[in-house]
């Protein structure tokens, strides 16, 4: 699992956005199984509601409103770009930049905010665990392809 | 978390296990430079009939294929996987059958098969 850190300076905060895969056998019938990734966050949107859990198939499952990924790396980057856009300390007060005590990796980027010089940095870790497999219920309809085919669980 | 697969062998009733987990780390690429990149990591602990231990694999993006980046190993293609769960059937099934020098003409170096 890769587990990216988020710091925001204004609240003095630190979000996390895991990103990990799956087997899953599929609820809709088939009986089939997938392999997914799914990528959660526990940023807030700024209207305070929870992000949905995104299920990835290929690279064009993107955030709303991204073009398709080049790369798993592109991809990821693309989802925390969209967390970090939606998420509700865009709103907030923070205005600058600086590093914190963490020990991995930062990286600045500008808020996609007009009116705002608010910045984070991220960084990342990646650990990996006992395996294990499941079966969950899947909705149908999720398993369509499209630009904007990742799903929200409900 | 990880995802386990396991591979069953009928004719002598033994299994052999892949791991797959999605991980992310940092690449210095040179002083001052560092980016960090997301990826696929197959592992195995089983070796190939020559007793040799199966390489790691990376795969970092859908056209990353098994033979040598440049074709599919269960068939002859070249075209980029459409979704993870082809990407991660045609690397189980390259670990398990295993493939011959620049097979389908992808410059890859030999692979034996999955020993059980």
């Amino acid at each position: 699992m890769a587990t990216i850190n988020v710091y925001d300076e204004g609240s003095d905060r630190t979000y996390q956005v895991y990103v990990d895969v799956y087997n899953t056998v599929l609820h809709d019938g088939s009986g089939d199984t997938d392999y997914y990734l799914k990528i959660t966050t526990n940023m807030r949107k700024h209207d305070g509601t929870a992000f949905g859990d995104f299920r990835v198939r290929n690279l064009s499952d993107v955030p709303p409103g991204k073009a398709a990924g080049t790369s798993f790396t592109d991809l990821v980057n693309k989802y925390i770009d969209y967390f970090v856009e939606e998420g509700e300390y865009i709103y907030s007060n923070s205005s600058s930049l600086s590093s914190s005590s963490s020990t991995s990796y930062f990286e600045n980027w500008s808020s996609s905010s007009s009116n705002s010089s608010s910045s984070q940095s991220r960084s990342s870790s990646s650990s990996s665990s006992s395996s294990t497999s499941y079966v969950e219920n899947w909705s149908s309809s999720s398993s369509s392809s499209s630009s904007s085919s990742s799903s929200s669980s409900p | 978390m990880a995802v386990s697969i396991s591979i069953y062998n009928n004719v002598n009733a033994r299994s052999q296990t892949i791991t797959l987990s999605f991980e992310g780390v940092i690449v210095a690429t040179e002083p001052m430079t560092t980016t960090v990149d997301y990826f696929f990591k197959f592992k195995t602990s089983a070796r190939d009939s020559g007793n040799t231990i199966l390489p790691v694999k990376i795969v970092n993006t859908m056209s990353d294929l098994a033979l040598n980046h440049a074709k599919q190993s269960a068939t002859n293609t070249a075209n980029a996987y459409s979704t993870i769960k082809e990407m991660v059937v045609d690397y189980t099934y390259d670990y398990i059958y295993g493939h011959t020098a620049n097979q389908h003409a992808s410059g890859c170096t030999e692979q034996l098969p999955m020993k059980f």
